[in-house]
């Protein structure tokens, strides 16, 4: 197998679509809950943590695209095998899917808690479960280009729901919670930062659709300006969410942007955290269908199967591990350990990779340059 | 018919298929409780009482008003059950009464549970009945159908007048998980066949640790809200403004003024942390609507006169206030949030800053501008 992957061009798309895609990504049901999370080990001062996480993962992102410009049109999988031979890189890829694979079950698994909690208490999980990854297969059928334009759609409804609904939450807030600034150690913040791992990741999907990018020289600036808006946009909730409650409060609540929400009433709809949660699901499933589709690509890329077959096979493993965790306590297990995970995976990895791949390049350009001269 | 087509029709099928889901929940087939009363009735048991919507057209009374003993505000829930004709639903309650007995002994725990249910909006307001709630409840009011209803209206226009502070579950639970702000709750009571805000009762983390008048209650959002009383009365001492009273006709000692208030703002500041004194500043504009003399306006230095009576005589009732808050050992209006985001490290606790609120002293610096008198002098 070659580093490389030339894709036909009717299958790609255009540089900017990464706007959409890497904030869908990285936004999804964990932004109903990080502010619990990560106000447990910075207290006020934890708007400091969402912002320094923001700057690290800029930073990772643009690791990101040094280590794949130093190839043509690369993906992971393909970067893997040429750097570290056939065994040992397929080793790590097959690595990274089980992890891709823990993070799907989780975004579903909490999801569903989220519908069960707050509006069908009574709903099988596995109804939900299946609705969710039969919608994420028939997506993903459609390729990287209808998951892009999917998340388009996320991308406007996430900005119409931020921007509309929590107008009125802000009514209700108390700004001296955030007062005084700084007051917690830096080590307090840097925990809160290490929590926020899990909701902001969602965009080492760069590493797999970076191929599929027609203009790769503008990737790393719609790649960059994605993250800008994604950490905006935790950095209000964040905010939001240190204002509207106060300190014990905010740690009894489970999703503090849901419960949020229960303060906005219009004359013709009194419950508008049924209808955000509901429609969060449009937010929910391309971040799902970018995981699966990332999955089926490294079952084609590493054994030849084919996308179209692995993609219902993917799904189906994500089904059972979504039935495994059934109370609160599991699912807060669950997403803590691949939160943990996140952090290797998606923040350290880059890191140590770009000191491998540099390395192991030089090596080689010596080499091959000593073989020139003989 | 082919098969593109077939699959579009089952489509179509799914979507209005989803209709059949959860059939239950049909507005003609629901008791909708309004409103919901907790009394104590000794250690362990309390007297829950619900006022539903009558959704039965032909009933003559709009409302229907249910009363059970219970031991939990779920176990209230089950009992109702077995005394209704269709599923008891409480996603419409407005209002939630507590008798003094249970808010003495603290109500967190109800409140808690209202807010783990995702049936309760946030928007429920709490509030505290003079008498048991019990009876506030099922009195027959000749003036509106349903008690219910006009509670929650009743406390939803005072809080927008300014008179009460908001007294929502998300209000009472966000100052009882924060330290140094307690809630503050509105007393009602039956006057005859009406029903009356008497004032507020304060609270000590989740026990009423004393009541405030209505007055006091509109010194507190004065200082310490977002809206602002609408208008005050202020009741001065006639000797410092009988220079400029026209026909002193009246025996009453005292002169009374009404304003109502156009623009406010207030600030609370914590002047210095280690004496723990609090300056209060108040400006307000305020137009003249009523006076209880026949006072010359026109003579230069009148109105500056007036403006000062009653800049100073407000400032003593402030600190009036302030001094009964600590007495009560409660502290609604936040001055313990002021100290906390103010001083660095403070490290602040519940318990320590229920030692030292009693402890604080305050300067109140009040600013009255006379905007207008109306349309005469």
């Amino acid at each position: 197998m070659k580093a490389d992957v030339m894709p036909k061009p009717q299958n790609m798309f255009q540089a900017y679509m990464l706007l959409f895609l890497i904030s869908s990504g990285q936004i999804g049901v964990g932004i109903f809950g990080f502010q619990r999370i990560v106000g447990m080990h910075s207290d006020h001062d934890a708007w400091i943590s969402v912002i320094v996480a923001g700057i690290v993962s800029h930073i990772v992102v643009g690791l990101m695209f040094w280590i794949l410009s130093k190839h043509e049109s690369a993906d992971l999988y393909g970067i893997h095998q040429h750097l570290f031979g056939r065994w040992i890189g397929n080793g790590l890829s097959m690595v990274m899917m089980v992890y891709y694979v823990m993070v799907s079950v989780t975004i579903v698994r909490t999801y569903i808690e989220l519908i069960q909690s707050w509006i069908f208490p009574t709903f099988p999980t596995w109804v939900l479960s299946m609705t969710l990854l039969l919608l994420a297969w028939y997506g993903i059928t459609g390729g990287i280009r209808l998951i892009a334009g999917l998340s388009t759609i996320s991308f406007f409804v996430i900005l119409f729901f931020i921007g509309t609904l929590y107008i009125s939450p802000i009514k209700y807030a108390s700004w001296s919670h955030l007062l005084p600034i700084g007051e917690t150690s830096p080590w307090a913040i840097m925990k809160g930062t290490i929590s926020m791992g899990l909701t902001i990741s969602g965009f080492e999907s760069i590493f797999y659709i970076y191929p599929y990018i027609k203009d790769k020289s503008n990737g790393a600036k719609y790649a960059q300006y994605s993250l800008l808006f994604s950490n905006i946009i935790y950095l209000f909730m964040m905010i939001m969410g240190i204002v509207y409650f106060s300190k014990g409060q905010l740690t009894r609540s489970i999703w503090a942007s849901t419960s949020m929400l229960k303060i906005v009433k219009f004359p013709f709809l009194e419950r508008l955290e049924y209808i955000a949660s509901s429609v969060w699901m449009f937010v929910v499933i391309p971040g799902l269908m970018i995981y699966i589709w990332v999955l089926g690509r490294g079952f084609k890329r590493m054994m030849g199967w084919k996308q179209r077959m692995m993609t219902p096979i993917i799904c189906f493993v994500i089904f059972i591990g979504s039935l495994i965790s059934q109370d609160r306590e599991h699912i807060h297990m669950l997403s803590t350990f691949t939160g943990r995970c996140a952090l290797f995976v998606v923040f350290l990895y880059p890191v140590v990779l770009f000191l491998f791949q540099t390395l192991i390049l030089g090596i080689r350009d010596q080499s091959d340059k000593k073989g020139a001269a003989e | 018919m082919t098969f593109r087509k077939l699959c579009l029709l089952l489509l179509v099928c799914c979507i209005f298929l989803t209709g059949c889901f959860d059939s239950s929940v049909i507005l003609e087939r629901l008791s909708i409780s309004v409103a919901m009363g907790f009394d104590k009735k000794n250690d362990e048991e309390m007297v829950v009482t619900t006022v539903l919507l009558a959704a039965l057209p032909e009933a003559t009374e709009a409302s229907q008003v249910l009363s059970v003993t219970a031991d939990t505000s779920k176990g209230a829930k089950d009992k109702f059950d077995r005394e209704v004709s269709r599923k008891l639903v409480s996603g419409q309650v407005r209002s939630i009464i507590y008798d003094r007995g249970l808010a003495k002994e603290g109500i967190m725990n109800i409140a808690d549970t209202l807010s783990r249910d995702p049936a309760f909006g946030d928007m429920v307001y709490l509030m505290v009945s003079n008498e048991s709630s019990e009876d506030l409840l099922h009195y027959k009011y000749t003036h509106f159908p349903n008690v219910g209803l006009y509670l929650g209206e009743m406390i939803d226009q005072n809080i927008e007048l300014g008179w009460l502070m908001p007294s929502t579950i998300h209000y009472f639970r966000k100052r009882f998980y924060s330290v140094g702000i307690d809630p503050a709750l509105p007393i009602i009571e039956r006057k005859g066949s009406l029903l009356n805000v008497k004032g507020s009762a304060v609270f000590r983390d989740d026990r009423m640790v004393g009541e405030i008048s209505a007055k006091e209650s509109s010194y507190l959002t004065l200082v310490s809200n977002k809206i602002k009383p609408s208008s005050l009365q202020i009741v001065m001492k006639k000797d410092g403004l009988s220079k400029y009273i026209k026909h002193d006709t009246q025996r009453t000692p005292t002169v009374k003024v009404d304003l109502r208030n156009l623009n406010f703002s207030t600030s609370v500041k914590l002047v210095s942390a280690k004496d723990l004194q609090f300056e209060v500043n108040v400006k307000m504009d305020s137009e003249l609507q009523e006076i209880s003399a026949d006072y010359h306006f026109s003579i230069p230095g009148a109105i500056d006169l007036l403006e000062r009576e009653m800049k100073s005589h407000l400032e003593q009732e402030l600190l009036a206030f302030f001094e009964h808050l600590q007495q009560l050992g409660s502290d609604p209006v936040g001055f313990g949030e002021i100290y906390r985001s103010s001083v660095r490290h403070s490290g602040l606790t519940k318990d320590q800053w229920r030692d030292m609120f009693p402890k604080a002293a305050f300067k109140t610096n009040v600013n009255i501008r006379l905007v207008r008198t109306g349309t005469i002098e």
